[in-house]
């Protein structure tokens, strides 16, 4: 009962074609930036979107022609759109309804529902009555209760306050783990995708640009998008054993390539000077301080230059250095701190 | 809150504006004596009884609500496709499509009777009751499409689109979903509708005859030639009824999201 897709929209200037296989049990995400085409993505899953060209296949079941209402999906609406005018209870019991259960039937059914999300006690208010993680709450008892195969989510977490988040998310890991069927996750947040998704799969500007579980889209970023969202400075180049050419400067790396790779390495690897350090073995380039940020307990320094890169030095470096924008220093980065994988 | 005199000053000008001449027709009414006079001579409820027993108000009353009502459904069962169609659908010039429907409320009314009478009444020969009846209907239009119209901005589309995802194909999820939500919008376009037209007098005068004539031209007509308490007993009595409907309607609805349609 996998999730086979291939999803096409051409809106013109805009167009989304991305391929999207999910397993049973399996949580996906799609994360990326505003506009990359991920909740459109999603809309057609749900066959709320036409789509141009493409397929959509569960299983053995074909759901590319079908209307929303005959697809065994449930969804979560980013802002949840509950019924406003029915208690939670009848909103977690409009799907079982609709798909033929009788009114007595459905209602215990709901009441199940709201049980296992915890809000058996808030089954008779009205959506306007409920929190933001209770509203949460119910849209995901109510795509939950009509058993769908595919579970479709539309940044579930986005509307929340930082704290409901915290608690709201863990819950929902809990229901993801427990649902049998495959889900689809679009976020923004690389948090939720994180914490939520076994595999991410990264879509900028309409097309997947890289996928697979964390651990590795972390590591081995391919694109400047996924490589700010975990922190890493990221450059493109060509690799002849232990030394990658990028545009204006040459890198000695610990990984011997060949050929086009990506060089990564962490903000912190990055160590400041204001003299030209000599001796180890190190990557050193004159750079520009372009800006200076907060970054938790350190501060991270923009860098423009030969490669416009971020550093992170703790405050009493900073003030050592006399650091400011404007400002010309030395940055140093040793090989083996840096990683070069293909491109 | 801070006191402000000129404004509260313009407010109890308005009140008593608006509630003093209908006060001199409720204590009016209530007059022993036989003609219309403030103060009123004595205290009795006769005039009453003069104006629920004169057969002529009596019949034009029952026209005159069968009118309303038969023209406020008439009014919704068109004027509410209409105004799903110019809120959801794709179609070009939506604005001057509310325009249009809005347009009576600007058009004398009397034009409109008048190319009625010509069209109609004249030209297809329909009887004045029929052509009062779609009359009204067009009067009544502006209230059906604009009222439901400004529930139906509040009510999001994609509340719909949800009830699609749990299984109800496109009418169910119409029925379901944005139906209760219009309920507000239909409850105050019915109610508006039905008073425009149970008040109409231009229209109505225009387009009766001796076998169909509503309360408002027969009143009309009974104080050019009569000038007693009995019209202002009838016209008191309409007030109370309407006084109960609206005290209904705020128990039901609420004036705040009845007439809170109209401006939104």
């Amino acid at each position: 009962m996998m999730l086979d897709s291939r999803l096409v929209v051409d809106r013109g200037a805009f167009r989304l074609d991305i391929a999207l296989s999910v397993a049973p049990g399996e949580v996906v995400a799609l994360l990326g930036p505003n506009g990359a085409g991920k909740t459109t993505a999603l809309r057609a899953l749900a066959g709320l979107q036409p789509m141009d060209e493409g397929h959509i296949r569960l299983g053995t079941d074909d759901l590319t022609a079908l209307p929303p209402e005959r697809r065994p999906i449930g969804v979560v609406f980013q802002d949840y759109l509950l019924f406003p005018h029915l208690s939670a209870l009848d909103n977690v019991a409009f799907g079982p309804r609709r798909h033929g259960v009788r009114r007595q039937e459905a209602r215990a059914t709901a009441l199940d529902w709201l049980t296992r999300v915890g809000l058996a006690d808030q089954a008779a208010k009205r959506p306007r009555q409920l929190s933001g993680g209770q509203a949460q709450r119910v849209a995901l008892a109510r795509a939950l209760a009509v058993h769908p195969r595919l579970l479709l989510l539309d940044e579930p977490l986005a509307a929340l306050d930082a704290r409901t988040r915290l608690d709201t998310r863990a819950e929902l890991q809990r229901h993801l783990t427990a649902h049998p069927g495959a889900t689809v996750l679009v976020t923004h947040d690389p948090l939720d995708a994180l914490v939520l998704a076994d595999r991410l799969v990264i879509v900028e500007d309409g097309r997947v640009v890289q996928e697979g579980d964390a651990a590795t889209v972390t590591a081995r970023p391919r694109t400047d998008y996924v490589a700010r969202l975990v922190g890493l400075n990221l450059y493109r180049g060509r690799a002849h054993g232990h030394r990658v050419t990028l545009n204006n400067l040459t890198l000695s790396v610990d990984d011997q390539q060949d050929g086009e790779v990506f060089v990564a390495f962490r903000p912190s690897a990055v160590a400041l000077y204001a003299e030209k350090p000599t001796g180890s073995p190190r990557n050193i380039w004159a750079a520009t301080i372009a800006g200076i940020q907060r970054h938790g307990d350190n501060l991270r320094i923009e860098l423009a230059g030969p490669i416009a890169a971020a550093a992170d030095v703790t405050p009493a470096a900073a003030a050592q250095l006399d650091l400011a924008p404007g400002r010309t220093v030395w940055a140093a980065v040793k090989a083996t701190e840096t990683h070069a994988y293909p491109a | 809150m801070r006191a402000r005199p000129v404004a509260a000053s313009l407010a109890v000008l308005g009140y008593i504006i608006m509630i003093v001449p209908i006060l001199f027709v409720v204590v009016t009414a209530f007059s022993a004596g036989r003609t219309l006079r403030f103060p009123p001579q004595g205290f009795s409820l006769t005039w009453f009884e003069a104006a629920v027993t004169y057969d002529p108000f009596m019949e034009s009353l029952v026209s005159s609500l069968y009118l309303a009502a038969g023209a406020t459904v008439l009014a919704l069962l068109l004027g509410v496709p209409a105004t799903i169609a110019i809120h959801r659908g794709k179609i070009p010039g939506k604005g001057l499509i509310e325009g249009l429907f809005l347009s009576p409320l600007i058009v004398p009314e009397l034009v409109v009777g008048l190319a009625l009478y010509q069209q109609l009444m004249i030209g297809l020969g329909l009887d004045n009751l029929s052509t009062l009846l779609l009359g009204h209907t067009a009067l009544l239009l502006p209230y059906a499409v604009r009222v439901t119209g400004a529930s139906l901005a509040l009510a999001d589309p994609a509340v719909e689109e949800a009830a699609r995802g749990l299984g109800a194909g496109p009418v169910r999820a119409f029925l379901t979903v944005t139906l209760p939500l219009l309920r507000p919008g239909l409850f105050s376009a019915a109610l508006l509708g039905f008073v425009t037209s149970f008040n109409n007098v231009p229209l109505s005068l225009l387009l009766q005859d001796r076998e169909f004539r509503t309360l408002p031209v027969t009143m009309l007509d009974y104080v050019q030639q009569s000038y007693n308490p009995r019209i202002a007993a009838m016209a008191t009595l309409i007030l109370a009824a309407t006084v109960v409907v609206a005290v209904i309607a705020e128990r039901t609805v609420g004036f705040a999201r009845i007439f809170g349609g109209i401006n939104q």
